[in-house]
């Protein structure tokens, strides 16, 4: 037998699989008319959520998940922090190499551009990939805590 | 002729049968739950339920 619980947990779960389908559906109408009807519903599908969402919790079937630990915030910020920083680095590098390229080179740019933009790209990824590679460097540690 | 696609169409073959299904819980579940109020939303959403079929199935013809 069902209790109150179940039925109030199922539609939860339930509704949120119908917001992502709606906002998929939406995404991929290509007819206006049906795309507008595939957004209202996802709109009134998340109303519905936020409301089933507080009668499960009053009920006792569903526990929200705790607020984050500072110490693990401040990791996770800090590397995206250090990453945009890199990206930056290597783009305004890679921007002041084709321009002097252009400038100086003349036919020289045309024919090896690619070659060493490419390089300069990789070298940055390798980097980015080092830092969340689970099993070497920081990254690791995050992923074992988790 | 229709004006959609089958992409569309495959995603309203999906839309309608995850509508009709939660009209029939709704429906079952309203009838054995003893709180007042899920049992207030369980009947809303089979209202809902009901309403979207009818918007969703106006696409197959349109």
């Amino acid at each position: 037998m069902l209790r109150d619980q179940d039925c109030a947990l199922d539609f939860l779960f339930g509704v949120k699989a119908s917001i992502m389908d709606l906002t998929r559906a939406a995404v991929e109408a290509e007819n206006p008319r049906l795309k507008q009807v595939l957004i209202q519903m996802r709109n009134q599908a998340e109303q519905s959520h936020e409301e089933i969402y507080k009668i499960t919790e009053r009920l006792n079937a569903y526990i929200s998940a705790a607020p984050a630990e500072y110490q693990h915030l401040h990791r996770v910020s800090q590397f995206f922090q250090q990453n945009q920083q890199d990206m930056q680095r290597t783009f305004a590098e890679n921007q002041q190499y084709a321009g002097m390229a252009s400038t100086y080179q003349g036919s020289y740019y045309g024919q090896n551009y690619g070659e060493t933009s490419a390089s300069g790209q990789y070298q940055g990824g390798t980097s980015y990939y080092e830092n969340i590679n689970p099993v070497q460097g920081q990254g690791s540690q995050y992923y074992r805590n988790k | 002729m229709a004006q959609i696609s089958n992409m569309e169409l495959e995603n309203l073959r999906h839309l309608i049968s995850s509508e009709q299904l939660c009209y029939a819980k709704a429906k079952v579940f309203a009838q054995h739950v003893n709180d007042p109020q899920l049992k207030n939303y369980l009947e809303k959403q089979a209202r809902s339920a009901e309403q979207s079929i009818q918007n969703l199935n106006q696409f197959f013809f349109s």
